[in-house]
C-alpha cells in the first residue's frame, strides 16, 4: 500500500523519486519496477544521461518491453553510443518483427547519423 | 462473514492509480487468515500440497519478481478455498458482496447523470463505479446474481443491473448459466432465458457500434499464446513476463498485455499439462456434485474467464475460490453416490426395501 501511494503521488506530482522509493518498497509489482524508466520518458525532467542509466538498469530486469526499448534507442542515438544503439535496436527489432525502424539525423542534434 | 464480504467488496482507495485493486488484495491479504485463524479453520492437506506444488513453478518462472506476486494473489485464493470449505453455503456473503455492489451501481448511476465524474476515481472505462473498470464490476455482479436467484434473495436483484448495464461477457455467462440452471425445472425458462440474452447481448452490441475490435484482438492474442504453450508450463506469473516475446499478431509497441484474457490459457500457459489436469479434476468434481448456488456462481466466473481475466480481480477470484471450497465441502453431495460396498453407507435389496442398514 505504501508503494502505491508513493508511486500515485509521484504521478501527481512528478517526483521521480517517489517511483524510485516504490520501485525500492515493493519491486514485485511490475508496474513499481519499470516505474522510475517510464517517469523518466514521460516527465522528462531529468537528463538524457540519468535517464539512459534508468532505463538500462531497468531493461536488466525487464527486457521485453519494446517501448523501453525504443525510448533507449532513442537516448543511445542522442548520446552517440553507437554499439548500445545497435543493441537495443537488435531487442527492440526481436520483439516487434513487424516493424521497421529508421533512424533520421537532424542537423545539429548530438548522436550518430 | 456478510461484513467482510462488503469491506472487502466496497473498499476503494480514489487517489491510488490502483485503487481498485491493490486495496483489495491487501485487505484479502489480511483479513482471511485472521478469519481462518479465528474461526480455527483447518487447511486440507490437498490445498497444501497444492500451495506448495504451485510454489515450485517459481524455480522456472523467468521472473522471481512476478512470480511471487502472482503467487501471493493465488495464496489468497487458497485461503479463500479453505474458508470456503468450512461453510456449508455462502448466503451471507453474496449478500455482503450484493450489498456492496448497490454501492457500486449507485456511484454509476452518479456518473452517467454526471453528477459524478466519469473516471473520477482513475477509472480505465466510463461507468468504472468503485472497481475501476466496469468489466470486473459486471463480473462480480453476475456471479452474485445468479447465486442470489438460486437462494430466492430476488429483493437485492434491482441494485446489481446498473452494475451489469454495460459489460457483455458477464452477461451473456449470466445468461448461459442462467439457462442451465432452469433446464432441469422448464425448458420454455430456458428458451426465454437464452433469446432474452441474445437480445440484451445484440443491444449491447448495437450500442458499441458493433465494434468486433475487441474480440479481435482476444483472437490475435491467442494465436500468439497458443504456440507458446508446453508441457511443463512457464511457471507461475510468467505470461505477464514472456507474452511480448510470441507477440507477432499485435504490436508490442503499442500496447502491453498483461493477461491472454481466458484463464484457461492462462493457466495452461503458465502449468502446462499440471494444469490441464488440475482444471479437469475440477470440473469434475463441479460434474458430479449436486448444483446449487455456489456452484452456478463458480461457473459464471468460468464462463466469464473465456473472455476476460476474473482470475486475477480481487473479489472475483475470492469469491470464486470460496465457491469452489464450498462445493468440495460437505455442503455439496454427490448426484450418484458412490455405493462402498460391504459395510458401508447404503443398504441393499431386501434391507434397502425394509429400511434397515
Amino acid at each position: 500500500m505504501w508503494a502505491e501511494l508513493e508511486y500515485s503521488r509521484g504521478a501527481k506530482t512528478q517526483d521521480l523519486e517517489r517511483f524510485d522509493r516504490a520501485n525500492l518498497l515493493f519491486p514485485l509489482k511490475r508496474v513499481n519496477r519499470t516505474g522510475p524508466a517510464y517517469a523518466r520518458i514521460v516527465m522528462q525532467n531529468t537528463t538524457m544521461e540519468e535517464a539512459h542509466y534508468v532505463l538500462t538498469r531497468v531493461l536488466e530486469q525487464n527486457p521485453n518491453h519494446a517501448d523501453l526499448w525504443f525510448n533507449l534507442a532513442q537516448l543511445d542515438l542522442k548520446l552517440g553510443l553507437q554499439s548500445e544503439y545497435e543493441y537495443a535496436l537488435g531487442r527492440l527489432q526481436r520483439l516487434t518483427p513487424q516493424n521497421t525502424y529508421q533512424a533520421v539525423w537532424t542537423p545539429g542534434a548530438k548522436g550518430t547519423p | 462473514m456478510g461484513l467482510f464480504a462488503f469491506l472487502g467488496t466496497v473498499l476503494y482507495v480514489p487517489f491510488l492509480s490502483a485503487g481498485a485493486t491493490v486495496p483489495r488484495w491487501a485487505f484479502f491479504a489480511v483479513a482471511l487468515p485472521a478469519v481462518l485463524l479465528w474461526k480455527d479453520v483447518d487447511i486440507p492437506v490437498r490445498a497444501a500440497l497444492l500451495a506448495v506444488a504451485v510454489g515450485l513453478t517459481l524455480f522456472w518462472s523467468p521472473n522471481t519478481n512476478d512470480g511471487l506476486f502472482f503467487y501471493g494473489q493465488f495464496l489468497i485464493g487458497v485461503a479463500a478455498f479453505c474458508l470456503g470449505r468450512s461453510l456449508t453455503d455462502l448466503r451471507p456473503i453474496f449478500i455482503g458482496v450484493a450489498l456492496a455492489l448497490w454501492a457500486n451501481s449507485l456511484v454509476v448511476l452518479g456518473q452517467l447523470a454526471d453528477v459524478l465524474p466519469d473516471r473520477m476515481f482513475t477509472g480505465v472505462t466510463w461507468a468504472s463505479g468503485l472497481f475501476g473498470n466496469y468489466v470486473p464490476a459486471g463480473e462480480a455482479a453476475a456471479m452474485v446474481a445468479i447465486a442470489l436467484v438460486a437462494y430466492r434473495l430476488w429483493w437485492l436483484i434491482p441494485g446489481l443491473l446498473p452494475s451489469l448495464a454495460f459489460p457483455r461477457g458477464p452477461v451473456v455467462a449470466l445468461g448461459v448459466v442462467g439457462s442451465l440452471m432452469l433446464w432441469r425445472i422448464s425448458r420454455r425458462g430456458t428458451a426465454f432465458v437464452l433469446l432474452l440474452t441474445a437480445l440484451l447481448f445484440g443491444a449491447m452490441f448495437w450500442r458499441q457500434g458493433f465494434s468486433t475490435a475487441s474480440f479481435q484482438q482476444r483472437l490475435d492474442m491467442w494465436r500468439d499464446v497458443l504456440p507458446g504453450l508446453t508441457w511443463w508450463g512457464h511457471g507461475i506469473g510468467s505470461f505477464d513476463f514472456l507474452y511480448p516475446t510470441f507477440q507477432t499478431h499485435t504490436n508490442a509497441l503499442q500496447v502491453r498485455i498483461e493477461h491472454p484474457h481466458n484463464d484457461l490459457l492462462n493457466v495452461l500457459f503458465e502449468f502446462g499439462a499440471a494444469g490441464g489436469l488440475f482444471v479437469a479434476l475440477v470440473v469434475r468434481r463441479c460434474w458430479r456434485v449436486d448444483p446449487g448456488p455456489e456452484l452456478y456462481s463458480f461457473v459464471v466466473f468460468v464462463v466469464c474467464g473465456t473472455v476476460s481475466f476474473p482470475m486475477f480481480t480481487p473479489i472475483t477470484w475470492v469469491l470464486a475460490c470460496l465457491c469452489l471450497g464450498c462445493v468440495y465441502g460437505d455442503g455439496y453431495t454427490l448426484r450418484h453416490p458412490v455405493d462402498v460396498g460391504g459395510t458401508g453407507v447404503f443398504a441393499r435389496g431386501e434391507d434397502a426395501r425394509s429400511g434397515a442398514v
